[in-house]
């Protein structure tokens, strides 16, 4: 797919009909799409994986996919930053931007991820400051120019797509560290059926009841890192108008030997290399909860 | 303590209810940290004991909040007849803490504590204080034969699968920094990636002494993954008086995002009704009108010392 990267550059979002709408929490922009769809990939957190983000993009498309969604963080972690918004302006994939995104655009110090230990924010830096080197700034612009939600109808549902939480880009919601109460005042205030989000880099999903109707809060995973389980697959997730309110989690296997021998090159930290290679991840560990880090190998 | 005499003493806008804190063992605790800063002791009733249906009731309106994590504090938390069944209770709402000094965790009780916790979807997490790397320097804070007893605790927490936090304060840091210098291999080896300014990076973690040596220590204890988390000195309770913090004012507030403020989002509850923040429990100033989570739904006033350290260190008393 290398002829990708040398065709102009559509601004993607032009391309799909769509409204700004009243945000359901101060300070962010929502897009919001006119027409319906039927069967939406929704992924995030690409992390610079080329490889992965052109065989999720292939993997939908194959599945019947009429809309594909991304919910932002392309950079950190992986090789070659260069690479990723081209192929996500060619393939026509609409974005909302990420914390990593944010943080590009604006040229800050560091990407915002929200770690707070001494470690992980040494390797979080190294990572942030190897993508914001290497990413060009008509990219960087790009990114400048992404909403931070989206709001999406699949079929009878309406599916609200941030990257974090509704309220904060950078919030980690993990599966054991998310109460009912928060998603439900979450899923309330977004007057939606579904709440999509991503960031943390571990799918979930549970099923909720919001005012007595059924509604469905779902992490949507990572494409950009194995999810800590000690396999290589990254996963993304695909959501059915006709399915009733699930979501079908789909992995993803891509050539992430050639991904790590690229970070190798690139220099990138050997954990890094290590965590594509084995499926474990060795660094940015102290974020997690009890219950994620023990399911973990570090 | 310093007062506020410009009259313009800052508020804080309350988001909604994210943390509940619970203090469930009042102000009494086994131990007499010489830096407490709520001065808990064996003898200290400022706060009491709050019943398990006091608690049940606060959580039951929590949820209805929006409520995201739960805390249990003291005083010693397991110094509570149903310090188990109260954590349950609180699991079946939300992800749960509680901050304890470790002593008392028993075989029985570490055990009991995984199985409320693997019964649940959320996680519990346990966190242990301890305030210096060595068991001198621990002791003389915390009292005689602390250290061992709650690294004792510590590893039977581990040993159940419960992964606790070691939660370490820098009074130390501050009173005797040779005490604690050790450097460690936490390096990242090798050059830096391609395009990587090295004047754009942090210091490595390596030269962050206490921290490797907490880690460096925990090692030597057996805990296979280490978590650490280290907390600032609120100069009140048994230090105030220690150092004349200046006291917030509206103009400080200015561009500064009070959101980052725990304040804005978490309460404590006590025997006695609902407070601002888990530092300021017990403190008049700090006690909301009503005893209720609902009424409590407003803004605050940011007119203590402590405020002045949350504000200028960025400090939150949760986990993250």
């Amino acid at each position: 797919m290398s002829e990708l990267l040398n065709t102009t550059q559509p601004a993607v979002w032009s391309d799909h009909p769509h409204r700004m709408v009243r945000a359901p929490y101060a300070g962010t922009t929502t897009a919001s799409f006119d027409h319906v769809y039927q069967r939406v990939a929704l992924f995030g957190g690409i992390y610079n994986n080329y490889w992965a983000l052109e065989a999720v993009i292939a993997d939908a498309v194959s599945r019947g996919a009429d809309m594909l969604l991304c919910l932002g963080d392309m950079g950190g972690f992986g090789p070659s930053p260069e690479r990723i918004v081209p192929l996500l302006q060619r393939a026509g994939v609409p974005s909302i931007a990420g914390n990593y995104d944010q943080s590009l655009a604006q040229g800050l110090e560091d990407c915002g991820c929200g770690y707070t230990d001494p470690a992980d924010n040494y390797y979080a830096q190294i990572s942030y400051a190897h993508t914001f080197s290497n990413t060009p700034v008509e990219h960087r612009a790009w990114l400048g120019s992404l909403p931070q939600q989206a709001r999406v109808q699949v079929g009878e549902h309406s599916v609200h797509c941030c990257h974090g939480s509704p309220r904060r880009t950078n919030e980690f919601l993990w599966e054991t560290a998310t109460s009912d109460a928060l998603l439900e005042r979450f899923l309330h205030d977004c007057d939606a059926d579904v709440l999509a989000f991503t960031h943390t880099g571990i799918k979930w999903q549970r099923r909720l009841r919001v005012a007595g109707r059924k509604a469905l809060a779902v992490n949507v995973g990572v494409i950009g890192r194995p999810e800590n389980d000690g396999t290589t697959g990254v996963w993304y997730t695909m959501i059915d108008g006709n399915d009733g309110l699930e979501v079908q989690f789909i992995e993803i296997e891509y050539d992430h030997e050639l991904l790590a021998a690229e970070m190798v090159a690139e220099r990138l930290p050997k954990e890094f290399v290590q965590t594509t290679l084995t499926g474990w991840w060795t660094t940015c560990l102290e974020i997690l909860p009890a219950k994620e880090r023990l399911r973990g190998r570090y | 303590m310093p007062t506020n005499l410009s009259g313009s003493v800052p508020e804080v806008h309350f988001d909604g209810l994210e943390t509940l804190w619970v203090q469930i063992t009042g102000t009494l605790c086994n131990l007499t940290c010489t830096h407490c800063f709520i001065s808990c002791a064996p003898d200290n009733h400022t706060l009491e004991f709050m019943s398990r249906e006091k608690i049940r009731a606060y959580i039951d309106e929590a949820a209805t909040l929006g409520v995201n994590e739960i805390y249990f504090t003291g005083g010693e938390p397991f110094l509570h007849p149903w310090v188990i069944e109260i954590l349950d209770d609180a699991l079946a709402v939300a992800p749960t803490v509680v901050l304890t000094n470790g002593v008392l965790i028993t075989e029985r009780t570490a055990a009991r504590l995984s199985e409320i916790a693997d019964a649940s979807l959320y996680s519990l997490e346990i966190r242990v204080s301890l305030d210096a790397p060595g068991e001198q320097a621990n002791d003389a804070i915390r009292g005689p034969g602390v250290f061992r007893k709650a690294l004792r605790g510590v590893r039977r927490l581990e040993r159940v699968g419960l992964m606790p936090i070691v939660t370490a304060c820098e009074l130390v840091v501050e009173q005797a920094p040779d005490d604690v210098a050790m450097s460690t291999d936490r390096l990242m080896e090798g050059p830096l990636p391609v395009g990587v300014n090295p004047e754009l990076l942090p210091p490595p973690p390596s030269d962050d002494q206490f921290y490797n040596r907490f880690q460096s220590l925990l090692r030597e204890e057996g805990i296979k993954r280490p978590r650490l988390k280290i907390l600032p000195v609120f100069n009140m309770g048994m230090l105030e008086g220690r150092r004349a913090d200046r006291l917030l004012t509206q103009d400080m507030l200015e561009d500064f995002d009070t959101g980052n403020l725990q304040c804005s989002s978490a309460r404590l509850v006590a025997e006695d009704g609902v407070y601002a923040c888990p530092i300021l429990a017990g403190e008049s100033g700090a006690r909301l009108p009503g005893n209720t989570l609902a009424e409590a739904n407003k803004p605050i006033n940011l007119y203590h010392p402590s405020c002045t350290t949350c504000y200028e260190t960025g400090m939150t008393c949760r986990n993250y």
